[in-house]
């Protein structure tokens, strides 16, 4: 993306490598009512080296319904943007193959005040988990494989 | 009667088990009619989507038609129509 390009980061989900962190903050920033935010907060989820059950952990696959969880996150968008003091929410879901460390989904919410910040970004991490049509495959470094449901 | 085509899209173990994303029956009325065509095919899938004491899908499987999750009661009676596009989804596990 050309420098200094129109930034518009849509919430939906994206392949792996189609999007960085970076390009979600910048288009916080360029919304039109971001003079009235305080504070960006962000959470990033990342793939872990052990499962639920403590089992070592090589990397993982994420498969999407993305139709069906594209309308989900926009439905959590849209109401949690409701909240007083919030000024944008963006919820990027990836998907595909990941190694250790790699990051797997941003939710970036910017508040005039960090308290309604915290609340809503903790709200929408919570609620993601629960409603997207998103699913999780462990792949252990014994070579078996799990889907996590 | 006349037979009409569904599109069922498959994700997470179902698209592994059936090695495609999507695929088209050909049938005759409703959800349990698809449910049949889809075991005879992969019997597999019935120990997944199966609820064999209470002779329905599990309880943990959710029913998506056109990209809307449809929530009735005696879901297995579901009517489809001719060019439905219907998922069954596993319980969510976001990253």
């Amino acid at each position: 993306m050309a420098e200094g390009s129109n930034i518009n980061v849509e919430s939906r989900i994206y392949e792996k490598g189609e999007i960085d962190f970076s390009q979600i903050i910048k288009s916080i920033k360029s919304g039109s009512s971001i003079d009235d935010a305080g504070a960006i907060l962000t959470f990033t989820g990342i793939v872990r080296n052990s499962s639920h059950e403590g089992k070592s952990v090589e990397s993982i696959k994420i498969d999407a319904y993305d139709e069906l969880a594209n309308k989900s996150i926009q439905k959590i968008c849209t109401e949690l943007k409701e909240h007083q003091g919030i000024i944008d929410l963006k919820i990027i879901h990836l998907k595909g193959e990941f190694q250790l460390n790699e990051d797997l989904v941003y939710v970036v919410v910017a508040s005039a005040h960090r308290e309604e910040g915290f609340e809503v970004l903790r709200n929408a991490v919570e609620r993601y988990k629960k409603e997207i049509a998103v699913w999780k495959k462990e792949i252990f470094i014994d070579g078996k494989t799990e889907w996590v449901h | 009667m006349k037979k009409m085509k569904i599109e069922v899209l498959y994700f997470a173990e179902l698209k592994e088990i059936t090695k495609k994303d999507k695929q088209v029956f050909e049938i005759d009325k409703n959800l349990k009619d698809l449910v049949a065509n889809l075991f005879n095919e992969y019997p597999n899938l019935k120990n997944i989507l199966w609820d064999f004491k209470n002779k329905t899908l599990k309880s943990s499987i959710k029913i998506a038609l056109n990209d809307e999750i449809i929530t009735q009661n005696n879901i297995i009676t579901l009517a489809l129509k001719e060019g439905d596009s219907l998922a069954f989804l596993l319980p969510l596990s976001g990253g």
